[in-house]
């Protein structure tokens, strides 16, 4: 788990540790002596306190009931519940978030984005709540529309793994770059060139905007206020490609931003912006925890 | 005949009224739920993995805490 490797830097921020799950104590106590997990996992079994802070997760409950054919509840059971799909158990889950609080129990900063998941983004999470963000190689570029700061979600990764590429964009005073459902304008995106063993996983993206676009009398979908695209990556993990990364210490990743900008005047061309990422590698093998049921 | 034609249409009318609810989804806004920044979260206690009861004090370092809520350990 990756919060694990993260427990000296909060402790460094003066940050205690606690994650909550409905997980039985058995459960917990498996995974704890499976990943040698220092920081107190909390138990939940009833999901009284979840519900007590009023995130229960409700998409896995509507799995189940009379709208779980809906495509928007298919699609919210896999960007909440689970990639694979709900199952009975999993009822009683948490929506994945992420509470910094003070001395006093007060919220300093939350984030329960969308498009964030817990097991893979907590360098991100880190980054954006501005605590210990070192770790991770942020770059940052500004072009004559915009302002964008990436960065991996995760310092080092293995075979298998999932990971996102975080882009920060801030659109420049009376700019605007394009949401998806704009057509004839570039919308904005990440993609990946390089390297083959990297797949690219469908993109997310957070709320946009309509903007009125005077000129033409027009209304498109916007991002004109700073954003965060993460783009969801994994490593390939079978034996062939494997061989192609094993022995290297670190992999390179490259890709672009695609997006267009536009002001309430004019329309830039479209802009192709090469970016890199660079992550440590590290032989892996993650596994459920083995539990007596 | 006529009330009855009448009756009939407020029949299908109510259950396609019946339908369109069970049909409707509010859109879940997750940045909208659980305690927002500058409010107090809820005491807790709950059970760690050595059986240790914990609350929202024993978790706390000098300047805080990060409570994570994760799906589950299991899958």
């Amino acid at each position: 788990m990756e919060l694990q490797g993260r427990v000296k830097e909060l402790q460094a921020q003066g940050l205690g540790l606690a994650t909550i799950s409905y997980d039985s104590r058995e459960v917990i106590a498996a995974f704890v002596k499976q990943y040698g997990i220092t920081f107190p996992m909390l138990s939940d079994p009833g999901s009284e306190t979840i519900k007590r802070y009023g995130i229960l997760n409700t998409v896995a409950v509507e799995a189940f009931g009379p709208n779980r054919d809906d495509p928007a509840v298919k699609a919210a059971v896999r960007q909440y519940v689970s990639e694979v799909g709900a199952t009975p158990n999993m009822a009683g889950i948490a929506f994945p978030g992420t509470f910094i609080l003070d001395r006093q129990g007060r919220v300093t900063s939350r984030l329960f984005e969308d498009f964030y998941v817990e097991r893979n983004t907590v360098a991100s999470v880190l980054k954006q709540l501005g605590v210990g963000g070192e770790s991770v190689g942020a770059t940052t570029v500004s072009t004559e529309h915009l302002e964008v700061t990436t960065y991996p979600s995760d310092a080092t990764i293995a075979a298998g793994n999932r990971f996102s590429v975080v882009l920060d964009i801030t659109p420049k005073r009376g700019m605007h770059v394009y949401a998806p459902g704009a057509s004839s304008y570039r919308i904005v995106s990440v993609k990946i060139t390089d390297p083959p063993i990297i797949r690219v996983l469908s993109p997310r993206y957070p709320a946009s905007e309509i903007y009125h676009f005077k000129p033409l009398n027009e209304r498109v979908p916007v991002y004109q206020k700073p954003f965060s695209l993460a783009q969801e990556l994994v490593l390939e993990g079978d034996v062939k490609s494997q061989g192609t990364y094993r022995g290297k210490d670190s992999l390179t990743i490259t890709g672009t931003l695609e997006y267009q900008a536009c002001d309430d005047k004019i329309c830039y061309n479209p802009v192709s912006l090469p970016l890199s990422w660079t992550v440590t590698l590290r032989p892996l093998v993650f596994q459920r925890p083995t539990v007596a049921r | 005949m006529r009330r009855v034609a009448l009756i009939f249409l407020l029949v299908i009318a109510v259950l396609m009224m019946v339908q369109l609810q069970a049909q409707e989804r509010t859109r879940i806004d997750v940045s909208k739920l659980g305690p927002q920044v500058g409010s107090r979260v809820p005491d807790f206690k709950l059970s760690d993995q050595n059986g240790t009861s914990r609350t929202l004090q024993s978790i706390m370092g000098r300047r805080g805490a990060m409570l994570v809520f994760i799906r589950s350990a299991d899958w």
